[in-house]
């Protein structure tokens, strides 16, 4: 299976010097999920912030599509970055304008026409389940519904790979369940790569997806155990 | 990013701007056309010896006459359109009055009208000389002179602090205007830096704000250095301190100077919402605008190499 991600041997440490990430490696299959779990300090948004060369680390190379991205040029790695659908932990999409419109600014922004533009919203919100709400504003959105259009606003310019930071964060059970619901039945429709972050493993039980653990305050080389969830392992 | 999505974005931009910043690019777009007209005027008024067009016409008196005749023309050529002012000045003070003046006019003294235009003097002379035959006109000076603003050294200080003052406040305003526009749009600019797009990018639809507010004071000190005649009829003063304006000779070149001063300030412009706006959006982050998590920059690699030592 080719491989959309790869990260080896990351390595870097806080301005207050504690390590954050120690000979680091992660590998995210093409088409395929993968949950990043760590308590709150341990990386996780860093690691995003990463991948999408907001920041450069000291060490280690990051490989998306077989693309070092720490080695390309600005204009190939735009090209690239397009590529990459980013669901942050934090955002505030824009509050006057509609769901269908918020769509619509961010496709038009990307050089889509406006009638292609209309189209993609259209069927994102409808891939979504949120199509009946289209003409409605963010403020009317129960948390759920507006988290889901945080994942539409990633995935209507058609990413690569997606990244979502802390999907369930301020979500309760059947907001979370709803939400990984979603995510799933997008994924799999769409033969995303999705890398997701999250605080607990029961995100990646829920999304049946391999998972990786992230420790505070030194990170242990890791070993990729799709089979078990890391929380079982480390407490051994 | 397309050209297209570059227009797109400045479209939204502007219908997404809050009132008080239009306030305030609305003063920065006045101050700033005050200012080209001001340079083009100050550039094209200190240039070397000018040709003398003076709206002030002479009338001496060719005899003695009675002072009731003189008021009484005095008060009808007041009331005449063309003039502005006109009195009579005696002999006594013809006698020092300007050296150029022809030795006549310092027995029975003359009359000076100021006139809106200096292309009026034939007409208003002629309709003198009818209604008063013991009038001649004394012919206007020729040749080259200099303003007295050009004799003055501290009137040009005083006049290059002034447009450098407002130069530095039109900025200033500008500035402040592209900084409050920029916040204004952090969750637009968020959005799309998710996206992928650079802060710079982001910045290009501000650099056109930034070009559109210098064009449109360009705009309005051509357009205002073109009706420059017209006004000059309407307000006397300006008429008497600058009858080349009244005569229609410098409002082409005045006109071509402020195109020129403005297209520059335009560009300036442009570059300081572009750097405005690229300030205001690289603070834009992953974490969001306000994440206390948000991440900060890592060591470089001598806090590694200190590590790798211990």
């Amino acid at each position: 299976m080719p491989i959309m991600v790869q990260i080896s041997e990351l390595s870097c440490s806080s301005p207050e010097g504690v390590p954050l990430f120690c000979d680091f490696h992660l590998q995210l299959e093409r088409g395929n999920l993968l949950c990043v779990v760590g308590q709150p300090g341990t990386g996780k948004t860093l690691l995003l912030s990463f991948l999408c060369r907001e920041l450069r680390p000291p060490r280690g190379q990051i490989l998306i599509d077989n693309c070092n991205i720490l080695r390309l040029s600005p204009e190939r790695f735009r090209r690239l970055r397009f590529r990459i659908g980013v669901v942050p932990q934090q955002e505030e999409p824009l509050l006057h304008r509609t769901l269908a419109g918020n769509l619509r600014f961010k496709l038009r922004a990307l050089s889509f026409s406006a009638a292609n533009a209309t189209q993609r919203a259209r069927e994102t919100l409808q891939a979504v389940g949120l199509s009946a709400q289209e003409d409605r504003y963010l403020s009317n959105l129960s948390p759920a519904e507006a988290r889901i259009f945080q994942l539409a606003l990633a995935i209507c310019s058609d990413p690569a790979l997606l990244l979502f930071d802390d999907p369930t964060s301020r979500l309760g059970a059947s907001e979370s369940e709803r939400l990984l619901a979603v995510l799933r039945s997008v994924q799999q429709r769409r033969r995303l790569s999705v890398l997701v972050t999250s605080r607990t493993a029961a995100v990646a039980d829920a999304l049946g997806a391999p998972l990786v653990s992230l420790k505070s305050p030194a990170q242990r080389p890791l070993e990729h155990t799709p089979e078990l969830p890391a929380d079982e392992d480390e407490n051994d | 990013m397309s050209l297209k999505s570059i227009l797109y974005l400045f479209g939204q931009l502007l219908l997404d701007a809050r009132p008080r910043v239009g306030v305030i690019a609305a003063i920065g777009i006045l101050l700033a056309f005050l200012w080209t007209l001001g340079l083009a005027l100050a550039l094209l008024l200190n240039a070397g010896q000018v040709e003398d067009v003076s709206a002030a016409l002479l009338m001496a008196l060719d005899r003695p006459t009675a002072q009731a005749e003189v008021s009484s023309l005095m008060e009808r050529s007041r009331a005449w359109p063309e003039v502005w002012r006109v009195r009579y000045v005696f002999p006594e003070q013809a006698l020092n009055a300007d050296a150029a003046l022809p030795q006549e006019t310092r027995a029975n003294g003359y009359l000076e009208l100021q006139l809106l235009s200096p292309s009026d003097r034939d007409a208003v002379a002629a309709r003198l000389s009818a209604q008063a035959s013991w009038l001649s006109l004394i012919p206007p000076p020729h040749g080259l002179i200099r303003r007295f603003w050009q004799e003055e050294p501290s009137l040009h200080a005083i006049v290059l602090g002034l447009l450098v003052g407002i130069f530095l406040v039109v900025l200033l305003i500008f500035y402040r205007a592209f900084q409050l526009l920029a916040q204004g749009w952090m969750a637009e600019g968020q959005l799309l830096k998710l996206a992928g797009l650079s802060s710079r990018t982001l910045a290009l639809p501000f650099s056109l704000v930034g070009l559109l507010c210098g064009l449109l004071a360009t705009v309005g000190a051509v357009l205002l250095a073109r009706w420059s005649p017209f006004l000059a009829r309407r307000i006397p003063l300006l008429s008497a301190w600058l009858p080349e304006l009244g005569a229609g000779r410098l409002n082409v070149e005045i006109s071509l100077e402020a195109a020129l001063i403005g297209l520059a300030l335009s560009g300036l412009v442009g570059l300081l919402a572009f750097v405005a706006a690229v300030r205001a959006f690289e603070r834009l982050c992953l974490a969001g605008r306000n994440a206390p998590g948000a991440p900060k920059l890592i060591l470089p690699k001598a806090q590694e190499r200190t590590e790798s030592q211990r």
